[in-house]
């Protein structure tokens, strides 16, 4: 199955972005990669992805910062945002626990650890 | 030499590392290690095994932080406390992406042995090429590794700004 879509996977944890990028184009998307929210704007503009996916705690610009300057950008607000998001209920202290990550313009948010299927589940429900 | 392309370097905070050497007949060593560290809510940021004729060596990196728990709670397990070997003062040198290559492998085992860089441990995955260093010699390892590969213009070696750790208490907002 091919698919045009491309879809941005953005984590500075590189085995991370690996497995979700060959799960993703085990399903016919079409991926590409960065490591930190800085790099992940460049590619933006670059490749204009259809989705984002998104870690949230990231060196140079995090998910949170990143995710609001792409949903206020008139050029690229449309694209779809999901969070990748570790500040769950049982880690409470964390830098980014000030934030809760509801409060940002994400469309979606998928916990970490990452179940792979479920991933995917609302990779699909979301385009 | 053609060049090699990397996407990052990434340099983890100082970690304190433990070795556990067992004979052929131990293949519970490491179930039990993991178990013995997921119990206490002790993360590992690296982990690798290896076994050379039967024998199996377990290295694994804590944070330094976390030393004195560690120990404590291998202590509670004479089979481990036995087999333990510790190094403070480590840290994390990770390259990506790796994707299999021997080119990338060879050459940077090659400088940093030319550097005179000790290397406690290495291990790669799916997406990365992580080696155990001297913790004060990180900034150097990574200026060396700079020199033979050719890191992608838009990114710089990064240090962990963070670190997530476990616990049991909720949030105040998710309390029931």
């Amino acid at each position: 199955m091919s698919n045009d879509k491309l879809i941005l996977v953005v984590d500075d944890d590189p085995d991370l972005v690996e497995s979700v990028s060959m799960r993703l184009e085990s399903e016919g998307f079409q991926v590409a990669k960065a490591y930190d929210g800085v790099e992940a704007w460049d590619r933006i503009k670059d490749a204009r992805p259809q989705m984002l996916i998104l870690d949230v705690m990231m060196p140079r610009k995090n998910g949170y910062e990143l995710c609001n300057e792409i949903k206020n950008d008139l050029n690229f607000k449309d694209i779809t945002v999901l969070l990748l998001t570790a500040v769950a209920d049982a880690i409470p202290y964390t830098t980014y626990t000030h934030m809760d990550g509801k409060t940002t313009l994400a469309d979606d948010f998928i916990p970490k650890p990452i179940d792979l299927d479920n991933l995917m589940e609302i990779v699909k429900d979301n385009l | 030499m053609a060049t090699i392309g990397i996407k990052g370097l990434k340099i983890s905070a100082e970690l304190c590392l433990v070795r556990l050497r067992a004979g052929p007949r131990s293949s519970g060593l490491l179930p039990a290690f993991c178990s013995r560290l997921a119990g206490s809510q002790i993360n590992m940021p690296f982990l690798s095994a290896e076994s050379q004729t039967g024998s199996i060596l377990v290295s694994c990196c804590v944070d330094a932080a976390q030393q004195a728990l560690l120990k404590k709670v291998l202590s509670a397990e004479p089979v481990l406390q036995e087999r333990a070997e510790y190094t403070a003062g480590v840290g994390l040198l990770t390259l990506f992406p790796h994707q299999s290559s021997l080119g990338l492998f060879g050459r940077s085992l090659r400088a940093l042995a030319a550097a005179d860089l000790r290397v406690f441990a290495m291990a790669s995955s799916i997406g990365a090429l992580t080696y155990v260093l001297d913790y004060t010699q990180l900034n150097k390892a990574a200026a060396v590794i700079q020199v033979c590969f050719e890191l992608v213009s838009n990114h710089a070696p990064f240090r962990a700004e963070f670190t997530v750790t476990q616990g049991t208490q909720l949030r105040p907002d998710r309390r029931d």
